[in-house]
């Protein structure tokens, strides 16, 4: 059985190419991937990697069970993340992770993590994620949020957790992209509210052959 | 006439872009695409450009800023549009508003006649009885004074509203030479700098001044015309990464911690500064005289405005009356332009040291008139002749013909946003004008707000101010060298508040059509303070909220009331500072709220579903006919979308105590793979939420919770964690997993064919669980009833939504599969009996009164809520949740409807309880319910009276518990 994205009705109104990633059914491109690169290039564009791996660990002792799998994760402070390009690991609280990882590895992840010391949840089908990148998603954002996202203020490998069009989400800042984690039934009201403030910046939804998925810093 | 000008014998003229041409009144205009649409009606040789709020006077160019509302008009559908603001775009449409039935004949301009004869205040005074005729009067009132109409067609219905954010170190508001020089000042502190202005260029006023720049700290400005000089320094600001500059942009309200709201186009910012610099300047002093408000007289800086900016020179011959050497500057750049200055009349005295332009204009023998000014203007569309006299008043001493009066008799600090609903603008008599001086930390004020001052001395505050504002805390006092200083040679002198000339058109408040005549006949009725003067009269009320008359209502009425120039204050100024559309205040259209879909909701669609609203989920109502889905459900196979139900994990070494603690029941022997009905209470004793809850594996409990607590439920249970210490995990799995509730006979034998475990009633009785899988997918099955039928509800992960529905549907056909809706089984239920919280019950409903105290059991050590439960308890039932049935036939009443106790006779009606659901059953083919009635009442086979909304009564009988199959045969088949 196949696993949709929280986006499928987006998908269903764009000549998208849909390509199978883990199970999960997601869109490599928006019809024209050509046209997705020089959007991310000189504008921006919105990609849905929904089918990321979404682990959260909260309460009890979630510092010493994140620290079995990602020894340098548990010195991290809150509202900062850990990554290599297959994970990152997000610290929320003092006491809360976030671990994105690509997609299908949360199994593995999942089992190497202890779930006897903290509350350990699945959330890979319960959030969405969407990716904002292009030069010009800082015009996105400032009609998104009422939150200050300067890039001086909100350095690139940090987490903030607030509201955008009214939805709460982690936006996990890395260099080049703005990766929102937001609940699945909101998804499509999120992507509706982004493209709608940006369609006048630029913005297009793009597929996985724009953005792939990798978390490392600096891609 | 007014008219386009080619060249200038002393600067440079701009270039105009490309030429376009637009409608006004539907007549083509020619303009250049640089052109501000007055300035393009002005070339034109337009000088009418709107009608006056009360009596239709002709108006037309004053400022050619937008402070006033002289420049009103409808600009493609949208009313009330400042022309002075708006640059021209090829096509527009621009149309005059407030003139019938055109706006050269304007009828309404009869009230010109007819209102001065009524008595002052009349709408206050007159219509008022009979009663009646009170509506039909304002009507027509309303009607004859207004201003633009809104489109109500919604043709603007596609604006895009949106609301933007910045957040910058310091902001500076205000792009003259002070607040370019802030700015400077800010950026040379290292901080981030977001500098506004309402012009589309920054500069100022200096773009339009040819006066030499000298003694300028910043040396490489001297030397330089100020036009010249002050687009150098925006070169050089432009070097500045940290420099953001916004123009066409209007500052409207500045409020606690220094947050600003602007307005760009349909854009709304809000800007949350460290520290703000308002830099607004001054304009143009009002005047007022007889017939001072004519089209042709206008202020100076209105004039150079159009000669240095659009290349027009609004007038052919042109009197300048001024208290100042701008006068002079201003009458120079006119005659550069072509246009012949007949005079130039100079308030001050003669002996006064003459200015540099004072001398230019002597040099070129412009005659110059010393001691007098502007009496009264002559001319009713355009002005044609203007005599000037003594300011004391009395007669005229000379008369001249011209078509265009310029008015130069000192600046009018723009004191709004400094002021801001805090602070009250005071009179310096020092320096002849209104000031606000003591502002809050971080915020900062700097330029011609505290006076008219030159270049140099402008830019050295600015620079200054600029400095402390990037030290937030920091605040002016008489130690810091912020505190401004303005030379004896730059103070402006006011003139007196009105030139007693005689005649009855001096206007002071030309927004609102209020006379001087008018103001005095109100303080004579004793509205002798500037507050209530102002409510009266309405002076100051108008599109421009006082910008140009408050300085003159104040000295106005100090000097007709005896109060002292210091005591008579404008009122308060608030914000909107500009004007602001509500568009722009509403922000982003409705349908873009969020909306909560299911992992089924693209299923839905393609079923042609009707939407039901739940809160922010869309859930499906119904696909057909819920009376025909009732049927489905009972004769066949039904499956509805149950996603929206809350699904909370409870588990770990003290999951059970946790459970006994946080829900009512008990539950030391609840056996793996049981489900049971669980209720909660609040620690009121309120029953607030009913569910399930399943032992699905050894320690790990399921519990589901209706839609509306979903969130509720999940954060009590978290603060619960945080209070009390149990060891135990609780996971919100409601987004996590997808859930389908596949009901009816044949949904046993449906589900045996698809799943690999025993579904037969001995392996799997009703009220139990299993863990089992579809198609590969791992599902939790939970054998409960709310439809009164044989079901099951399945819970399984969100992301095989989509898949699991398209497979049940397929595997299902050859069982007659059909989805149903929500509105189908709030039938099904009601059918059956079952209560919904919030819905049947509300926020004094006792759990042992609406019938489910059985789920109560308090001989148990503690748990929420169980001291008032006991209460509850030992109070007994006052008042019961009936299910009722109807007799076939009779209407179906309408949910809320009262149930009436009726007496012996027909006026002895009580209202003794109330219907919280109703609806037909197509099952029993009569109507069905759930009832609130005292207990006297309850009694099974009572009957009771319901009244409907259209007054019928109806006969309804109580039932023990469910119309439909009372023994649930069905449920547990």
């Amino acid at each position: 059985m196949i696993k949709t994205s929280p986006l499928s009705g987006i998908y269903r109104n764009h000549s998208v190419k849909l390509t199978e990633v883990s199970g999960w059914q997601i869109a490599e491109h928006f019809g024209d991937e050509e046209r997705d690169n020089k959007h991310l290039l000189h504008d921006c564009v919105l990609v849905d990697w929904s089918h990321i791996g979404k682990i959260s660990l909260s309460l009890g002792n979630a510092a010493k069970a994140v620290k079995q799998v990602f020894p340098e994760a548990s010195a991290l402070e809150p509202l900062k993340t850990l990554s290599s390009p297959d994970t990152a690991v997000l610290r929320l609280t003092q006491n809360d992770y976030f671990i994105l990882c690509k997609p299908g590895t949360e199994t593995d992840l999942l089992k190497k993590l202890d779930s006897e010391i903290t509350t350990i949840t699945d959330q890979t089908g319960s959030q969405g994620c969407l990716v904002l990148g292009g030069p010009r998603r800082n015009e996105v954002l400032e009609r998104s949020t009422a939150v200050d996202l300067r890039r001086d203020r909100v350095t690139a490998g940090s987490v903030i957790q607030s509201s955008i069009h009214t939805i709460n989400m982690t936006l996990y800042r890395t260099k080049n992209f703005e990766i929102i984690i937001h609940p699945r039934h909101l998804s499509e009201s999120l992507y509706d509210a982004l493209m709608d403030v940006g369609i006048g910046v630029g913005l297009v939804p793009a597929g996985i052959a724009t953005v792939p998925v990798s978390f490392e810093e600096g891609k | 006439m007014a008219k386009r000008i080619t060249t200038h014998k002393y600067c440079e003229l701009p270039n105009l872009g490309e030429e376009i041409s637009f409608t006004f009144d539907g007549k083509r205009i020619p303009a250049y695409a640089n052109d501000s649409i007055t300035s393009a009606l002005i070339s034109s040789g337009t000088s009418l450009i709107s009608r006056s709020f009360k009596y239709h006077r002709p108006r037309g160019a004053y400022d050619v800023h937008g402070q006033g509302h002289e420049s009103l008009v409808t600009v493609d559908h949208e009313p009330n549009i400042l022309a002075d603001r708006i640059q021209v775009r090829n096509g527009m449409v621009v149309l005059s508003q407030n003139a019938w039935p055109s706006l050269e004949f304007d009828l309404g301009e009869f009230n010109d006649f007819l209102v001065p004869m009524l008595p002052n205040g009349f709408y206050y005074k007159m219509f008022h009885k009979p009663k009646w005729i009170w509506p039909i009067a304002e009507h027509q009132i309303r009607k004859v004074a207004g201003l633009g109409k809104i489109d109500t067609a919604g043709k603007n219905a596609h604006r895009r509203y949106e609301k933007r954010y910045r957040f910058p170190d310091v902001c500076v508001v205000g792009g003259g030479p002070s607040g370019l020089a802030a700015a400077q000042g800010a950026l040379d502190g290292g901080k981030q700098v977001l500098l506004i202005d309402d012009n589309p260029e920054l500069g100022g006023h200096a773009l339009h001044s040819i006066a030499p720049v000298s003694n300028c700290e910043n040396e490489k400005l001297n030397g330089f015309p100020e036009n010249k000089a002050v687009q150098r320094l925006i070169d050089e600001l432009a070097a500045y990464p940290n420099l953001e500059v916004m123009v066409n942009t209007s500052v409207f309200g500045v409020y606690e911690d220094n947050l600003i709201a602007a307005q760009c186009g349909a854009d709304l910012f809000k800007i949350r500064a460290k520290s703000v610099v308002l830099a607004p300047g001054a304009t143009d002093r009002h005047l007022i005289f007889e017939n001072n408000d004519r089209p042709g007289i206008m202020t100076a800086r209105g004039v150079e405005r159009l000669i240095m900016r659009h290349a027009v020179t609004p007038g052919e011959e042109a009197v300048v009356v001024t208290t100042h050497d701008g006068g002079f500057h201003t009458a120079l750049l006119l005659e550069g332009a072509g246009a012949k200055v007949a005079a130039v009349v100079d308030g001050r005295e003669s002996g006064n040291a003459k200015g540099e332009f004072e001398q230019k204009i002597l040099e070129l023998g412009i005659p110059v008139y010393k001691g007098l000014t502007a009496h009264a203007a002559h001319g009713r569309k355009r002005i044609e002749r203007v005599d000037i006299g003594p300011l004391s008043g009395g007669d005229a001493h000379h008369s001249f013909n011209c078509d265009l009066l310029v008015l130069a008799v000192g600046f009018k600090p723009q004191v709004n946003l400094l002021s801001m609903g805090s602070k009250r603008p005071e009179w310096d008599p020092a320096r002849q004008i209104l000031r606000v001086t003591d502002l809050p930390s971080g915020t900062f004020s700097t330029g011609e707000v505290h006076g008219c001052a030159g270049f140099a001395r402008l830019y050295a505050e600015g620079v200054k101010i600029g400095k402390v504002a990037t030290q937030p805390d920091s605040s002016v006092s008489d130690e810091n060298p912020h505190e401004t200083e303005r030379n004896a040679d730059e103070i402006i002198m006011a003139l007196p508040a009105d030139i007693e000339s005689g005649g009855k058109h001096h206007f002071i408040c030309k927004c609102m059509d209020v006379t001087r005549a008018e103001a005095r006949a109100s303080i004579d009725e004793g509205y002798d303070q500037v507050e209530t003067l102002k409510r009266y009269s309405s002076m100051g009320m108008g599109p421009c909220q006082g910008k140009a008359c408050h300085e003159a209502v104040a000295r106005l009425a100090a000097q007709d009331t005896g109060l002292s120039a210091l005591d008579a204050v404008p009122t308060t100024v608030r914000p909107p500072f500009s004007g602001v559309t509500f568009g722009v205040l509403a922000g982003r259209a409705p349908y873009l709220s969020p909306i909560r879909r299911t992992p089924f909701h693209q299923c839905h669609i393609d079923l042609g579903v009707k939407f039901l609203n739940a809160g922010q989920w869309k859930r499906p109502d119904s696909y057909t006919d819920p009376q025909k889905e009732v049927g489905v459900v009972r004769n066949g196979l039904g499956m509805i979308d149950v996603s929206t139900l809350g699904k909370i994990e409870i588990s770990g070494p003290e999951a059970i105590d946790f459970l006994q603690f946080m829900l009512p029941g008990k539950y030391a022997k609840f056996m793996v793979g049981r489900t049971r009905y669980s209720i909660m209470v609040g620690e009121d004793g309120i029953l607030f939420e009913d569910g399930t809850i399943s032992h699905i594996e050894q320690g790990r409990y399921y519990l589901t919770t209706s839609t509306g607590n979903q969130d509720a439920i999940n954060y009590l249970f978290q603060w619960w964690l945080l209070v009390e210490d149990f060891n135990v995990q609780v996971k919100n799995l409601s987004l996590a997993y997808a859930a389908l509730n596949i009901t009816g006979a044949e949904s046993r034998e449906f589900l045996q064919k698809i799943v690999e475990i025993d579904m037969s009633n001995e392996a799997f009785p009703y009220m139990h669980c299993r863990q089992a899988s579809i198609a590969g997918v791992p599902v939790s099955f939970f054998r409960i009833g709310f439809t009164g039928e044989l079901g099951y509800e399945i819970h399984f992960p969100a992301e095989y939504g989509e898949s699991m529905w398209n497979h049940l549907m397929s595997e299902g056909e050859e069982f007659a599969l059909n989805p149903f809706g929500v509105e189908t089984q709030r039938i099904l239920r009601l059918e059956k009996g079952h209560l919904i919280p919030s819905t049947d019950t509300d926020a004094l409903s006792s759990p042992y009164e609406a019938g489910v105290g059985f789920a109560i059991k308090d001989d148990k050590a503690d748990f929420i809520g169980k001291a008032f439960s006991q209460n509850f308890k030992e109070r007994g039932i006052e008042n019961k949740l009936v299910s009722y049935q109807l007799e076939p036939d009779a209407p179906i009443p309408e949910d809320g409807v009262a149930v009436l106790e009726i007496g012996k006779s027909a006026a002895d009606v009580k209202i003794a309880g109330r219907v919280t659901s109703s609806r037909l059953s197509p099952t029993l083919k009569r109507g069905v319910g759930l009832a609130w009635v005292r207990k006297d009442m309850a009694d099974l086979g009572n009957n009771f009276t319901i009244r409907l909304e259209n007054g019928r009564d109806v006969t309804a009988t109580v039932l023990d518990h469910a119309a439909y199959d009372p023994e649930g045969l069905r449920l547990k088949s």
